[in-house]
């Protein structure tokens, strides 16, 4: 249990950050199902649970810094009588690249889960798309691939592989929620078209996770075992999201089954929900 | 559907309940044991060099880092009865430079705090002696 405590912010970090992927791929999901007409569920429903994961999310990892930094010389695991002051709350949010972005992502957050309850006004889509992306910029710009600054590969690969999990996950996550609650907004044939495009989101999103791998392997020509440990769970979530996603596809196939598609589905909800953990935790672990 | 076949689902579903529990369990474990060294910023270079033996006492320390520091958060301290903290550190990128008031002679420590752009909490001590 120690070690568990060694680092104060480790747990804080990795579930800030799940909570605000989840925030993320949520607007995500809204708009891309949106944008295929399915609108038979709340949307002030769904963008007030991304406001409040997001803010929350946010508010666990800054906390974990500040946590931290009020007694940096702590030994590991006692923070004794330190506490955060408001100066140090201050300088976290206006002197640090970290508070920026932060910061910046709540403000985008907060304005795209405004404008998508807004009916009477008519944004072009691309404006609407630009939000949840430059969340995308900010959770990217806070994490280990925006270390060396926005001008790196690198740090593009990293967007481009979050855009695509998210997208997917957002669009798993709406309609598996909404069917699991008992609704039926999701026709077979949306479920058909989700089934081609969740395929194509993945294959990208898997494609691009594997260059990011080799990246961060390159970049110390070493791995670490911890890293390795969370990475084979990430790799079985993997694996248990590509076997139920198979069943799905099969199931899609042949005659409408309601019931055996929905038992198929919590699996592979459990697996992406693994795979947030596994992927969160790794934004948190030295590589090295 | 047959016996056999409810049977047979009715398993199989036991069996992938049985794998996400397995697999929930081990990302807990995972989290409670981990390895305690969590950091993504390293210390590459310093001036001086850990474990230094110097005829003159130096006027300053310099600290390279593998990634940019934030300014904000970066302290050092030095020991003389107790740990003080020294002022007028400067951050520039992946430098950390702090000037010092001249050391008698004999075995100093420094110890740093630094945080990476990724929010990532760093902690150090720099040991070196000037030789009388």
């Amino acid at each position: 249990m120690e070690a568990l405590l060694v680092h104060s912010h480790l747990l804080d970090g990795a579930l800030g950050r799940a909570a605000a992927y989840m925030a993320t791929a949520l607007l995500m999901g809204l708009l891309l199902w949106h944008s295929h007409h399915v609108s038979a569920y709340s949307n002030l429903r769904w963008s007030v649970s991304a406001v409040m994961l997001g803010w929350l999310g946010a508010l666990m990892v800054l906390h974990g810094i500040l946590a931290e930094q009020a007694a940096p010389f702590q030994t590991p695991g006692s923070m004794g009588n330190a506490s955060i002051t408001a100066n140090q709350v201050m300088h976290l949010l206006f002197q640090t690249g970290m508070g920026h972005s932060w910061m910046l992502y709540l403000l985008l957050l907060t304005l795209a889960a405004t404008l998508v309850n807004i009916r009477f006004v008519r944004l072009p889509t691309w404006l609407l798309l630009s939000l949840p992306g430059g969340m995308l910029l900010c959770l990217a710009a806070t994490s280990h691939a925006g270390e060396q600054g926005l001008g790196t590969w690198i740090f593009w690969l990293d967007v481009t592989h979050m855009g695509l999990a998210l997208t997917w996950l957002g669009g798993l996550m709406v309609m598996a929620i909404s069917r699991l609650s008992g609704g039926h907004a999701f026709t077979w044939a949306h479920l058909r078209t989700w089934s081609r495009l969740a395929l194509a989101l993945f294959s990208g999103a898997l494609l691009t996770g594997v260059l990011r791998l080799y990246a961060q392997f390159a970049e110390n020509g070493t791995l670490a075992w911890t890293y390795i440990g969370v990475l084979l769970i990430k790799a079985a979530a993997i694996a248990g999201i590509i076997v139920a996603a198979a069943g799905l596809r099969k199931l899609l196939h042949g005659q409408e089954n309601s019931q055996r598609y929905d038992r198929s589905l919590s699996n592979e909800v459990f697996c992406a929900f693994m795979l947030v953990m596994a992927t969160a935790m790794l934004t948190q672990l030295p590589s090295w | 559907m047959t016996v056999g076949a409810k049977r047979l689902m009715l398993c199989s579903r036991r069996r992938f309940l049985k794998i996400q529990a397995s697999l929930a369990l081990l990302l807990a474990l995972l989290c409670v044991f981990m390895s305690p060294a969590m950091a993504h910023s390293r210390l590459l270079k310093s001036q001086p060099q850990q474990g230094a033996k110097l005829a003159q006492p130096p006027g300053e320390v310099i600290l390279e880092f593998n990634t940019p520091i934030e300014p904000a958060f970066s302290r050092m301290e030095l020991y003389q009865q107790q740990w003080q903290a020294l002022e007028n550190i400067q951050v520039r990128g992946k430098t950390m430079r702090v000037p010092l008031l001249p050391l008698r002679p004999g075995a100093h420590q420094l110890r740093w705090s630094i945080m990476s752009p990724d929010g990532h909490h760093q902690t150090g001590i720099l040991r070196f002696t000037v030789q009388p």
